[in-house]
């Protein structure tokens, strides 16, 4: 019994190493946001990122069921109204397996910013999200320069700080 | 006796080790859920265990952390 | 063996009758089982981050135990069968500090009052009856306990604090413990260590010469746990917990009888070993059936001590959600024990060192049945919260959750997986029910 087990335990250990190589796919500043199109959560219409090109771009992955995103999601909203809509998006990734979650949270906090509907998390997979929230601050050229991961109350001035000198920077 | 207690072990050991099955941040909305939790009611299980623990023999077990929603 | 009212007598040191006891005045859960929160150990939420939102709980409960039965109750004129009833009141407050650390705070305040088991005699027939000591006056317990998280990359550290007192006991703990995530946080490893100190003055000092008039304990606890996500949809826990205790382990208000080669009989105090090591294992398995928007919970708890006790548990309850905002939770759980090396109903001729007729170390098996519905209601009211509620984590709207709930819990001899003679069974074995009703809310 106690070599069959051996075997076995060196088997999942070498999957394991394997398996461990995934998370080292976590993008970072300074690599390029991948690009993408992708429903639009209520289903009308698409979120592009490429769309955006040429705009500091505020890119947010959420899920109802997330305590820390659902915290985010007002105080972001209030940035967006801080800067001008011409050099600054927002788009957000929602990530629900059921959308009607999401849209009921959205109907009573609402936004002004469009959030895509990806429930097979193919998005967070090529960002390499590992924690929920994770947002991602994208300059006019479409490279990441600041991930933010978890969300408290008063990130906001800190998000600030790094917007204003991406918006800055792009002059 | 001893012989299974080694081996839930062994195989606990080796099934945790594997990692093969790796459920990701996103896809956490089911153990997210308070009914999902080690203890969804804090002051219940408190409370019920100072109960067993007065009118029995035996000392609780204690609780860890894990499973939950892996936010942050 | 008949026995006349009044006609007592109490030794520990020599086998001369002493002077004739007065019945203890009042009662109390047993000391050896002491009042303290659980050693302070990270909180139930698995929680990965500090909160978001400041919580506030309370709950209230009330629990009765069974009127003793009258036959199995040795009445000798001065006993009650009216048994324990104790109101509990309970306070748990969570409030984030700062981006890396929250606090909770607990408090619990209980009312007791009741007879409780004394000692064992024999009827007429050798069966094992239970003499009771009278009515009691209210006695009180306070408990106050501080948990502070530290919130790392991938765990935490905890480290707690508490006090529990009642009129004939101090108790103080504090303990740390800590938390590592592995595996994108599938895998969940933790340990915690604690130490409690408890001071023990027992009312009436002049009940016997035996009695201690002071005593003291110390016990240190060690934890180590490790929780995995098996699936999208479930989880599994492993814990182990020992605890090594010293110092003044017996309860002062329990005797046993001993009944020499003559037919004559003497009270003598409950003495029990001054160390104790236990050993306590926990599986815990939980699954979230989508379909039924249901969860089932399922746990097994092993434990072991060297008294000679071991026990098994099993807990199930199945979670059913209705329409998102109601979720009714049946629940069994049933416990077998066997008896500590030295627990008999009496003593006939011989006098072994340790001795006790404690129902709570003799041989049984429980079962309780509970139910309980949970109501909530997010977003009850929306705000807005001025700037020094904010620095607290308290903006605006309250998540408010209540419930209520009843258990019922019987033990008995016949419900042990081994079985228990007549002569073996406690007479004192005791049948309780609770109920609770709670409210919670997020801000």
């Amino acid at each position: 019994m106690t070599a069959f087990s051996l075997r076995r335990i060196a088997t999942r250990v070498t999957i394991s190493f394997f398996l461990t190589a995934q998370i080292a796919l976590a993008l970072e500043a300074g690599d390029r946001a991948p690009a993408f199109a992708a429903p639009a959560l209520g289903g009308k219409g698409t979120v592009e990122l490429s769309k955006y090109r040429g705009k500091v771009v505020y890119l947010d992955f959420w899920a109802s069921w997330c305590a820390p995103c659902l915290v985010a999601i007002p105080e972001i909203e209030k940035m967006r109204s801080e800067f001008p809509s011409e050099d600054f998006q927002i788009i957000a990734v929602n990530l629900d397996q059921k959308e009607k979650k999401a849209l009921r949270f959205l109907s009573k906090n609402p936004v002004g910013y469009p959030s895509a509907s990806d429930p097979k998390g193919r998005l967070p997979g090529q960002y390499g999200v590992d924690t929920m929230p994770t947002s991602y601050l994208i300059d006019r050229e479409g490279v990441i320069r600041y991930v933010h991961r978890g969300f408290q109350r008063g990130d906001g001035a800190k998000l600030r700080e790094e917007i204003r000198a991406l918006l800055e920077a792009g002059r | 006796m001893r012989r299974l207690c080694v081996g839930v072990l062994i195989l606990t050991i080796g099934f945790v080790s594997s990692g093969c099955v790796r459920v990701k941040p996103w896809e956490r909305d089911l153990l997210a859920r308070r009914d999902m939790a080690w203890e969804p009611d804090g002051l219940e299980a408190k409370r019920e265990a100072h109960i067993y623990f007065s009118k029995e023999a035996s000392m609780p077990g204690g609780s860890g952390g894990g499973g939950g929603c892996g936010c942050n | 063996m008949a026995r006349a009212a009044g006609d007592r007598s109490n030794d520990e040191v020599s086998e001369k009758p002493d002077f004739a006891l007065p019945r203890p005045s009042k009662t109390l859960t047993a000391l050896t089982t002491s009042a303290l929160a659980l050693p302070g150990i990270a909180g139930s939420a698995s929680a990965d981050t500090p909160i978001e939102r400041a919580t506030a709980a309370a709950a209230f409960s009330y629990y009765n135990e069974d009127n003793l039965s009258p036959g199995k109750f040795f009445d000798d004129g001065g006993g009650s069968r009216d048994r324990y009833e104790v109101f509990t009141g309970q306070l748990r407050f969570e409030l984030p500090v700062s981006k890396r650390v929250d606090v909770g705070v607990d408090l619990l305040y209980e009312e007791m009052s009741g007879a409780s088991p004394w000692y064992v005699l024999p009827d007429t027939n050798g069966q094992p009856l239970q003499v009771m000591s009278g009515a009691t006056i209210d006695d009180t317990r306070f408990d106050a306990a501080i948990d502070t998280n530290f919130y790392l990359d991938q765990g935490k550290d905890t480290v707690s604090f508490g006090v529990s007192t009642e009129k004939d006991y101090l108790s103080i703990h504090g303990g740390i413990g800590t938390e590592r995530n592995y595996n994108d946080k599938n895998t969940t490893l933790s340990v915690a260590g604690s130490f409690a100190y408890d001071w023990i003055d027992p009312t009436d000092p002049s009940f016997s010469i035996a009695r201690p008039t002071s005593g003291e304990k110390w016990s240190i606890d060690l934890f180590g746990g490790l929780s995995q996500i098996v699936s999208r949809s479930s989880t599994v826990s492993f814990t182990v917990n020992y605890k090594h205790s010293d110092g003044y382990l017996a309860d002062p208000y329990k005797a046993i009888t001993l009944i020499d080669g003559n037919g004559g009989s003497n009270i003598i105090s409950d003495k029990r070993p001054d160390e104790k090591d236990q050993v306590s294992l926990l599986a815990r398995y939980r699954h979230h059936f989508e379909a039924v928007t249901g969860s089932l919970h399922a746990d097994y708890r092993f434990y072991a001590d060297d008294w000679g006790i071991n026990s098994h548990t099993v807990e199930l309850a199945w979670y059913q959600n209705f329409m998102e905002w109601l979720t009714i939770t049946p629940s069994v759980r049933w416990y077998t024990q066997g008896k500590a090396d030295f627990y008999d109903t009496l003593l006939i001729g011989n006098r072994p060192t340790h001795h006790s007729s404690d129902y709570r170390l003799s041989p049984y098996g429980a079962v309780s049945y509970k139910l309980k519905a949970e109501v909530n209601f997010p977003s009850v009211w929306q705000y807005d919260a001025p700037s020094w509620l904010r620095a607290v984590g308290i903006t605006d709207g309250m998540d408010l959750i209540a419930s209520v709930a009843y258990e019922r819990y019987y033990s008995d001899g016949d419900i042990s997986i081994r079985s228990v003679s007549e002569s073996e069974e406690a007479p004192g074995l005791v049948r309780f029910r609770v109920v609770s009703v709670s409210l919670s809310g997020r801000f």
